[in-house]
């Protein structure tokens, strides 16, 4: 009997994810033993044309991280979405966006212009400016085109299940593929993690108060942070209650408020909306009858940046996906 | 009763017959209730030809209701049988401005039909103090009017036709589209007025008449009620054509001042007076004509404006007396019962006098209000309502005012109507009508399913007709 | 049986002359339009029961607890009947004696709930708190307390509370609602399309269900809810994203509030468009205007000037 056929691919990302599945350690011969794996270009040597040659449906699942915003990218994943059975999102670039989600608040022009003119580490004197195509005296060469807007996998191909996460913590990787493995799937679309959000399963929830509020806004790299006290409680915006669980408190562990990188439960369409609308319920409820119409701006204000903290890890899977640019 | 079949004829979804929704439609605005069998709420003329041949073959009672808010019984199922809810029945056909008229379905609130006259400049003018849920097809079968009816008129003078679903189904179209005709009997008048138990009402043309441009309200005060009632008798003789003629007694005025803090001054009687019209010079005449007529009978002026805000205000002690007289007195309930009548304009005030005398009599508070222009006086028996002995006391006033009523020549009902509470004292007063009406009923209802046992049907004693919706000496009376 | 404890209430009951004045303005017999569904209704059904005239059934819980607190029915009454304190009592003795029915009240997934505790917070009759079941927290409705204003489903972060069904509040009938509107095909000539949120004692008086006290125009869409606790940023942004130039929400001024959420709406509201703006996206096509009870005139002025205003915007483009 021939061995599941696996593919990694990875499009806009870091590399974490890559790393998560290293990470794991001695799990991994598990996983190598029970599948063949037949592309993972960080590790392996297989080439697209490999793929190619393969029938449609051949490769049982391929876990493809990071988002969609090149066209080699975007044909990659589509091969592979022809070639495979299953596709799994991994990771929190190919489920929502990511970090280089946050890109959205740009465009091609606008990356161009901050990556190789005006960064403060660009030397780039003649000016060299990526092209699609150029002639040269060998014939021609060509580049992906980058596109404007940064998107989520589910945004360019049909996908089967997601592995939230930045990276996807490892004992959901082998709770995962333990399912694939075995055939014992929820249905399709299922994000492979909590039910629930964070709260439920946070350590300190119990900590909050009868009537939990934000009376005044801390920032968390300016105050002395309890590391025992829920982080609202103490004033500091953390996106817990909103994120899905499972990835065992890992930032609130290490005394940082989540960032909201496993995305929403299930109900909720825009996680930074409803992040903010949390948020605003409960700010300063006790004090709001005294405060006038300016106060309450002065105190939402506050919030430095809000559409990059609620939308850090999900802009491109929000409603409106990006920033609109100024023509 | 074969509530499978009525459910096809008009969907399972418009029949009920679970005790939550028997026992609302059991009661109204009056003290009687009882519980029907079944609520249907059809949907077209057609569904409820249909019911009534059924209902008409079974002898079935049917009970047609708006919203029930009659106060004198109209729709309370004294049988049990079906009570047919019109309201889903609630479009307005259509409205001609151009020939003054608009075609109702009955279940059309009498408010919605006037908001949506306004944007043509129209009014349907004789609408009662509960026109903001009152339906059209029970303001018909009640002969309803209103505060401006003095000038106005009833109910009756703006049906023009009918369309009526007899007992046995058959469907009739009564009455015209124009102003006036001398197109054989006018049956459609006959309807008006019937509470319901000669016909379904089905369609309804209705009369309309502009809206008029201005309004002016003016407030007089009298110490003596006797020179209130006479002023109203004068302004009427005079031939001024008041739109509004309002009177409130010294108990209504403490009424308001006591649990509304109106800060009213107490005195004997107050009257409101209201012209309306296009030309502002003529409603002034009238107004000052009704305010000279005041005078003369000692009366002060305190209050006189065109503007809507100020009317509303200063006529605001008169449209909240329920809910002052409600609160009157601390376990004391407001009953309808001798809560209207109509007396010649000369007798308004000894009308009055007569009331506080009952009252005291028979140990029940009592005050007198109304639209004294159309010679309606109001009153309303305001007693502890689980006092056996209260109730003997309120039999005795209820027969009393009406008595005196019929010897002055006045009549048993100005607007409320007849239905179970005034019938007795009406039977007594009427036998000659109720012989005529007896003929008439047996000719269009011969199986008397239509709203039977009321008007003159109705039992001779009011308060054994049905259940009292009270609790008297923590017993239920007789059903 | 617990009904006894109502007899308190029977002077008041009394004091109803039963003129069906309180059908006028009532949310949910404008929906059903069976007078079961009316105060006078339920408080003749309250009466039957106190005096054992009815045996109280499922069926006649079910309409007690069917109430959004508007108390449009008292405001109205001739006789100035408490009907929302009386049938509050009748609920709690409903309860008390074994009819759990599900009425208006918010409900709670407790699949979906996190324990979160935010919907306490933001709950003003305190009608809401967590319980402990099998080591988890889960949030509770108290069904006699909750007003079903709706302010905590939108706080929820979750989306596991929700008002009920048919009473064109919940999630899914104004997202319908708003959907139907954006597929309506105007003529050329009509402005641009914007939603109003109204709150209910927004467009008191003369409020009938589906049937407002102003015109509304072609290109706007007025949906009331009962509070503007329960608008929804989600609904605001995916109006715009499909095609509704701007979106007007019309609250109770600060301090007229009887469950405090205008306050919460407020700071949402300054919130969503400073996210806008940040989105280049004009903050101006989200509005929040304050009208009181008796202020119809006004809120249709707000509207027509409001579609004037988002007309020259256009439609919002992000591609």
């Amino acid at each position: 009997m021939s061995k599941p056929k696996v593919a990694f691919y990875w499009c806009a990302s870091c590399g974490g994810c890559e790393e998560a599945v290293v990470d794991l350690a001695e799990d991994i011969l598990k996983v190598v033993e029970a599948v063949e794996i037949v592309l993972w270009p960080v590790a392996l040597d297989f080439k697209r044309k490999d793929v190619e040659a393969m029938a449609d449906g051949e490769i049982a699942v391929s876990f493809i991280n990071g988002a969609v915003r090149t066209e080699e990218q975007l044909e990659m994943v589509e091969l592979l979405r022809r070639k495979s059975q299953m596709v799994v999102a991994f990771g929190s670039c190919a489920h929502i966006g990511g970090i280089p989600g946050l890109a959205n608040f740009s465009n091609r022009k606008g990356v161009f212009e901050r990556v190789y003119h005006t960064s403060e580490s660009t030397s780039n004197p003649s000016g060299v400016v990526p092209k699609t195509r150029v002639t040269v005296p060998e014939g021609e060469l060509t580049l992906p085109e980058f596109f404007d807007t940064v998107n989520t996998l589910d945004q360019v191909i049909d996908v089967d299940y997601y592995l939230p996460g930045c990276a996807p913590p490892a004992d959901l990787i082998m709770d995962a593929v333990t399912a694939i493995l075995e055939g014992n799937l929820p249905p399709k679309g299922t994000v492979l993690a909590s039910k629930k959000s964070l709260c439920d399963e946070c350590d300190r929830n119990d900590s909050k108060p009868e009537k939990l509020q934000i009376s005044e806004l801390k920032r968390v790299h300016l105050t002395e942070v309890d590391p025992e006290k829920c982080f609202l409680a103490q004033g500091i915006i953390c996106l817990g209650m909103v994120t899905r669980g499972g990835c065992g408190q890992r930032c609130v562990n290490a005394n940082m408020p989540c960032r909201g990188c496993f995305g929403p439960t299930d109900e909720v369409k825009d996680f930074g909306l409803k992040a903010m609308s949390s948020i605003a319920s409960i700010f300063n409820i006790e004090g709001e009858k005294d405060m006038s119409e300016e106060e309450t701006q002065k105190l939402i204000d506050s919030i430095v940046d809000p559409a990059g903290l609620f939308y850090m890890y999900n802009l491109p899977s929000s409603i409106l996906r990006r920033r609109k640019m100024e023509d | 009763m074969d509530v499978a079949r009525l459910k096809s004829i008009v969907g399972a979804q418009h029949v009920r017959d679970a005790i939550d929704e028997l026992y609302v439609y059991g009661a109204d605005a009056s003290v009687h209730q009882a519980m029907p069998q079944v609520v249907v709420r059809p949907g077209s003329i057609d569904e409820i030809r249909e019911i009534a041949r059924y209902a008409n073959s079974e002898l079935i009672p049917i009970v047609a209701r708006g919203a029930g808010s009659g106060m004198s019984g109209h729709a309370v199922p004294l049988k049990g049988g079906i009570v047919l809810d019109m309201k889903r029945m609630n479009r307005i056909i259509e409205i001609k401005p151009d020939d003054m008229y608009c075609k109702v379905e009955p279940g059309v609130v009498d408010d919605d039909l006037n908001r949506a006259l306004k944007p043509y400049g129209l009014s349907y003018p004789p609408s009662p103090a509960s026109s903001r849920i009152a339906t059209i097809g029970g303001e018909i079968g009640n002969n309803a009017s209103g505060i401006r009816s003095v000038k106005y008129g009833a109910t009756r003078d703006y049906v023009l036709g009918l369309k009526v679903v007899l007992a046995d189904g058959e469907l009739v179209d009564l009455g015209a589209r124009t102003r006036v005709e001398a197109a054989g009997y006018q049956v459609h008048r006959l309807i008006v007025g019937s509470e319901g138990t000669l016909g379904i009402i089905v369609e309804a043309t209705l009369k309309l008449v502009p809206l008029p441009k201005f309004r002016c309200l003016s407030v007089a005060m009298f110490d003596k009620l006797e020179d209130a009632g006479e002023s109203i008798a004068d302004i009427i003789a005079s031939g001024c054509e008041p739109s509004m003629l309002e009177l409130m007694d010294d108990i209504a005025i403490k009424a308001v001042n006591t649990t509304l803090n109106m800060g009213l001054p107490e005195v004997d009687a107050i009257i409101f007076f209201e012209a309306d019209g296009k030309v502002k010079e003529a409603i002034d005449y009238e107004i000052t004509t009704m305010q000279e007529i005041c005078k003369k009978h000692n009366g002060q002026i305190t209050a006189t404006s065109y503007d809507l805000k100020e009317r509303t205000k200063y006529f605001s002690g008169r449209k909240k007396l329920f809910a002052a007289l409600a609160k009157y007195k601390d376990g004391y309930a407001c009953t309808s019962l001798a809560d209207d009548m109509a007396v010649p304009y000369t007798k308004m005030a000894e009308c009055a006098r007569k009331i506080h005398e009952i009252a005291d009599k028979y140990g029940v508070i009592m005050t007198a209000y109304g639209h004294c222009g159309s010679g309606v006086m109001h009153t309303k028996i305001l007693m502890n309502p689980n006092d056996k002995e209260k109730w003997e006391g309120a039999k005795k006033a209820v027969e009393a005012i009406y008595d005196y009523v019929d010897k002055v020549g006045g009549v048993t009902s100005g607007e409320h109507g007849i239905a179970l509470s005034k019938a007795p004292a009406w039977k007594k007063a009427r036998p000659d009508l109720m012989k005529v009406m007896t003929k008439i009923k047996k000719a269009l209802d011969p199986n008397n399913i239509l709203n039977p046992d009321k008007l003159m049907d109705a039992p001779d004693d009011w308060y054994t007709a049905t259940p009292i919706r009270y609790m008297i000496d923590k017993e239920k009376t007789a059903g | 049986m617990a009904l006894e404890n109502l007899k308190k209430w029977e002077k008041e009951l009394n004091t109803c002359i039963r003129c069906g004045y309180c059908y006028e303005n009532c949310h949910i017999f404008k929906l059903t339009n069976w007078e079961s569904d009316t105060p006078r209704g339920k408080l003749i059904l309250a009466y039957g029961m106190i005096n054992g005239d009815i045996e109280p059934t499922e069926d006649i819980a079910k309409k007690i607890f069917e109430c959004f607190y508007c108390r449009l029915c008292e405001a109205g009454c001739s006789a100035k009947v408490p009907v929302t304190e009386i049938l509050t009592d009748v609920r709690q003795v409903l309860l008390d004696d074994g009819f759990d029915v599900e009425g208006t009240h918010v409900e709670v997934d407790e699949d979906k709930c996190c324990g979160c505790g935010i919907c306490v917070s933001v709950c003003k009759p305190e009608a809401t708190t967590l319980k402990e079941e099998n080591g988890d927290k889960l949030a509770t409705v108290d069904k006699v307390k909750c007003e079903a204003c709706g302010v905590c489903t939108v706080a929820c972060p979750s989306g596991a509370r929700e008002l009920k069904e048919g009473y064109e509040v919940s999630r899914k009938e104004l997202d319908a609602k708003i959907d139907k509107f954006v597929k309506e095909k105007l003529p050329d000539d009509a402005k641009e399309k914007t939603v109003t949120f109204c709150c209910n004692w927004s467009v008191f008086p003369g409020l009938r269900l589906s049937v407002l006290p102003f015109e509304d125009k072609e290109s706007n869409k007025t949906l009331v809810t009962m509070c503007t606790g329960r608008v929804d940023p989600e609904m605001i942004v995916q109006a715009m994203r499909d095609g509704i130039a701007g979106v007007l929400i019309s609250a109770c001024p600060l301090g007229e509030c009887e469950h405090d959420a205008n306050y919460k709406t407020l700071r949402r509201v300054l919130l969503l468009k400073k996210m806008l703006q940040q989105l280049n996206i004009e903050p101006e096509r989200v509005k929040l205007t304050w009208v009181d009870t008796n202020e119809v005139a006004k809120l249709e002025k707000e509207i027509n000037s409001f579609s004037e205003e988002v007309s020259k915007l256009g439609t919002v483009t992000v591609e």
